[in-house]
């Protein structure tokens, strides 16, 4: 099962032109399902604020985390570990939040 | 629970044709898909704004995500090249486009993901019956007193339900996790799911009572089981109407004494009932639950934000804020906290937090920040002398310094009360009076401490007794102490949810009481039928009695000569 990551140009995002190094952090996600639908969207949501790009990966499969169906399809359950990537000009704070994000939960 | 005629919906299954199309016809069949989509867009958007007006978050949320799903790159974009790569319709383009990524979700072994499929099936069927051109009027021919029975009601279909019409939902597929259920839960329509076979079993019109409660479907039931249930009904709506009503009023008696009737809660989405049970605010936030389940500590943002939405909810009412009771039956999921033999007797709530100085000042920082959003009190569980009273107070007071000097506003007038629950604090209750703003009693812990019961042990619990008279004598003893020290007193247990204990704590003098909020409106009815003057005399006699039996059998007769609603007796 290999799910492409693509650029919001459709062609792939290899001829991004940052070449700041993306910010890297290990999270281990607190929703109570996990994340489903509606957690999945909330964080989707928060990714598209950020310019960076965002990629959420488990187990090395990558997908885009403006991505709904990508995040979806990962499956996330409660306690599971990923990674969260950003890479662009504000790709520390997306990271930040992001994190902030799946570890805190929500509380439904 | 619901009675009406059967509206059945035949399952509708969308069979897209590969159809083939012209090079030259690419361009339009993209332009086609892209109109599509951006229609079935504003579809959801009017159906979550129409959502919102009437209801919070859960149905507007999925239809939120719904729209993030159809413009999803990821999806969209594989749609797109179908139809430029493999020169087919774009209803076909995006429908296999679609089921391929549904397989993934289908393989999923989390149940949780499996019915998200479902979900977004139907977000796909809603673009492809736009693209087809099919009219989208499912509901268009229901009846009043109508009861829905179809193979599955997608949340894109039951946000366009007719609330007024529908009496009831009865579905063939769905678990109580879907999101149909969620949903019928959030409109309070009866509903039962997962009746397999139901829609080739049911015809359109046959006579239906839906029992929610039961999980039971009837077919033409017979005139006298309608009767029942229509009286069944009947009854049930008059009893929702009377508690809304009542959510309104003051728990105050016939003679006008008026109690502080507030809830027990322990995690925030309680609020909600909270608020529709007409709560005093919140008499105990038992915090511990912001702590458990997790291999880590709450961080203070984290709690300030718990507490900050616990006192907005509670506004313009108080809210309790109760220090960590960990121990007990209660453990933190890390390792540091080894196992006792003796857990309710060993180091559990204050004892707990004075040892874990880093744990309490974290919450004593967050709840004492949290002060800026709402009439907060804090409270220490477990305080067993006046030695531990002292350090509590002075670690918060030096906490309070603290956020002073870092320049946070903290609420002046914050009052810090305890919990009285173990026999040695009722006992010391005029000494602890004279250091603390209130007392709550939490008769769980106070009964299974003087008895030495251990209330979880089904052996002994013919044992564990809260009419027993070593607990009335505590009871008392911890009321009028605080009453001579002018301060007040609350009960947070269960044991007022009983109309007997709830009228013999009035004939005390109890100012506040404390309870899980679906047990308010049932304690309220009590309150506002009794009258204070009686209740005073039924206590002073019922102290005086030497056995539990005996305090029961005169309690009961009481209430039913005051003419007290005495249902739902717990013990």
């Amino acid at each position: 099962m290999v799910h492409r990551r693509r650029g919001r140009d459709g062609r792939g995002s290899d001829n991004g032109v940052s070449n700041m190094a993306a910010t890297r952090k290990k999270v281990t996600v607190r929703q109570k399902y996990g994340l489903h639908a509606r957690p999945a969207a909330s964080f989707v949501k928060l990714a598209r604020k950020f310019e960076a790009e965002i990629i959420l990966e488990k187990n090395s499969e990558r997908v885009d985390g403006k991505s709904i169906m990508g995040v979806m399809m990962l499956a996330i359950s409660r306690g599971e570990t990923v990674y969260l990537e950003a890479d662009g000009p504000d790709g520390e704070r997306a990271c930040e939040q992001l994190k902030s994000f799946l570890e805190n939960g929500t509380l439904d | 629970m619901a009675l009406g005629r059967a509206f059945v919906v035949a399952p509708r299954e969308l069979t897209v044709e590969q159809r083939e199309i012209a090079p030259a016809e690419v361009e339009a069949e993209q332009a086609r898909l892209a109109r599509a989509l951006a229609f079935t867009r504003d579809e959801f958007a009017s159906l979550r704004d129409e959502v919102k007006k009437h209801e919070t978050s859960i149905r507007a949320e999925i239809l939120d995500a719904y729209m993030l799903v159809l413009d999803d790159e990821m999806l969209t974009e594989k749609a797109r090249e179908k139809i430029r790569e493999e020169e087919v319709s774009a209803e076909y383009a995006f429908k296999t486009a679609l089921d391929d990524m549904l397989g993934v979700f289908e393989a999923m072994e989390d149940p949780y993901f499996r019915e998200r499929a479902v979900d977004l099936r139907d977000v796909g069927n809603r673009v492809v019956m736009n693209l087809l051109g099919v009219a989208y009027r499912l509901f268009e021919d229901l009846g009043e007193n109508s009861i829905l029975v179809t193979h599955d009601l997608p949340p894109s279909d039951a946000a366009a339900l007719p609330r007024d019409k529908v009496r009831a939902i009865v579905t063939e597929v769905g678990s109580r996790t879907s999101h149909t259920a969620i949903m019928a839960r959030s409109m309070e329509v009866p509903a039962v799911v997962g009746a397999s076979g139901v829609v080739g079993y049911v015809r359109a019109g046959d006579n239906l009572v839906v029992d929610g409660i039961s999980g039971r479907v009837i077919v033409s039931p017979s005139d006298e089981v309608t009767a029942g249930y229509e009286k069944l009904t009947r009854e049930l709506l008059e009893e929702k109407k009377r508690r809304a009503r009542l959510a309104e009023l003051p728990a105050t008696t016939l003679d006008g004494y008026r109690i502080e009737l507030s809830a027990n809660i322990e995690l925030l989405p309680e609020l909600e009932a909270v608020r529709r049970h007409g709560c005093d605010g919140i008499g105990l936030y038992r915090t511990e639950f912001l702590f458990l389940h997790r291999s880590d500590l709450p961080s203070e943002e984290e709690q300030l934000e718990a507490y900050r939405r616990a006192a907005e909810a509670s506004f313009p009412h108080s809210c309790i804020i109760r220090t960590i009771d960990i121990g007990g039956d209660k453990f933190l999921s890390f390792p540091e906290v080894a196992r006792e033999l003796n857990p309710f007797l060993g180091l559990r709530a204050i004892r707990f937090c004075l040892k874990r100085q880093d744990i309490f000042r974290t919450q004593l920082r967050a709840i004492l920040r949290a002060t800026a959003y709402g009439r907060i009190k804090v409270m220490f569980p477990m305080i067993s002398d006046v030695g531990e009273l002292r350090a509590a107070k002075e670690i918060l007071a030096d906490v309070r310094r603290e956020l002073e000097r870092e320049g946070r506003f903290v609420d002046e007038a914050l009052e810090v009360g305890i919990m009285v629950e173990v026999p040695s604090a009722a006992l010391d209750a005029d000494l602890l009076a004279q250091e603390c703003d209130f007392f709550s009693l939490g008769t769980n812990d106070l009964i299974q401490y003087t008895l030495a019961v251990d209330r979880g042990n089904e052996k002994i619990a013919y044992l564990y007794e809260p009419f027993h008279p070593a607990v009335l004598k505590l009871i008392k003893t911890t009321a009028d102490a605080a009453h001579r020290n002018r301060i007040w007193v609350g009960v947070c247990g269960e044991m007022i949810a009983d109309p007997k204990a709830a009228i013999l704590l009035l004939g005390l003098s109890f100012d506040e009481f404390s309870a899980s909020p679906a047990s308010v409106p049932d304690i309220k009815i009590v309150l506002r039928t009794a009258r204070y003057v009686d209740a005073r005399y039924v206590a002073e006699q019922a102290v005086r009695m030497t056995s539990a039996s005996e305090i029961r059998a005169f309690l009961a007769r009481e209430l039913a000569e005051m003419g007290v609603p005495a249902f739902r007796c717990q013990w």
